[in-house]
């Protein structure tokens, strides 16, 4: 359903006419750019000095390096992160929720509505006085 | 050792210009966040190789970072996309215009 398989569109009519060529050339454009700055330089793009504290060594405790590295030098990026997870959970629940007395969406003239929900599977008319029991969602 | 790491670059490259192209191209939301995600690991990859050319470790730290990041843009993300294809289930980003005032 969400990837759309079972929709009958119709894929040759663009809303946006010129989108499709448009983004190619963009993309074409982004990766040709890169890749030849890339087949170009070669080896001298690489800039910046080689590390010494943290090398590399092959044979050498690679998962150890970076947890150190994690908990010591980017300490504070790894504690933002938590929070940003957190705070992502939170949004995930909020948009998931389902509300109670939620009205269908008032749409403008414009929209198709041929693929409408029944109405009638999430909506409770506001007032309809049913006492909230255990499908209220939280 | 040094072409197997330009080629990594250019893989890296490529990736991420399939991810730009599907973002700019297709209409179906949940595919516009899968090629965001491929964008995101574009760069993971070429942040590890030059991470391996230079033998830093930082490389590979920041990736724990944008991984963080684009599982929170997924769980966001796929929170509004389920929730628009409740009201309209055809999965089209074209549906996301109702949100117009």
């Amino acid at each position: 359903m969400l990837l759309g398989v079972d929709t009958e569109e119709d894929i040759t009519v663009q809303p946006l006419p010129g989108q499709g060529v448009v983004a190619g050339i963009v993309a074409a454009l982004i990766g040709a750019g890169v890749l030849s700055v890339i087949l170009v330089g070669g080896d001298s793009i690489v800039t910046g000095a080689r590390s010494s504290l943290e090398a590399l060594e092959p044979g050498f405790e690679d998962i150890r390096q970076i947890g150190q590295q994690l908990f010591t030098n980017y300490v504070f990026a790894l504690e933002v992160t938590a929070a940003l997870l957190t705070i992502a959970v939170v949004g995930a629940v909020v948009l998931s929720r389902r509300v109670a007395d939620l009205q269908p969406m008032p749409e403008p003239e414009s929209v198709d509505d041929e693929h409408d929900v029944d109405a009638g599977l999430y909506t409770q008319p506001v007032g309809a006085g049913t006492p909230t029991t255990a499908e209220d969602g939280d | 050792m040094r072409n197997l790491d330009l080629a990594y670059l250019a893989l890296g490259a490529v990736l991420f210009s399939i991810g730009s192209f599907g973002v700019l191209y297709r209409r179906n939301s949940l595919v516009m966040i899968m090629c965001v995600e491929l964008m995101l690991n574009a760069v993971n990859l070429t942040f590890v190789s030059f991470g391996r050319m230079l033998d830093d470790t930082a490389g590979q730290v920041i990736v724990f970072f944008v991984l963080v990041v684009a599982a929170a843009e997924v769980v966001v993300g796929l929170g509004l996309v389920v929730s628009v294809a409740r009201r309209k289930p055809s999965a089209s980003a074209d549906d996301i215009t109702v949100l117009r005032g």
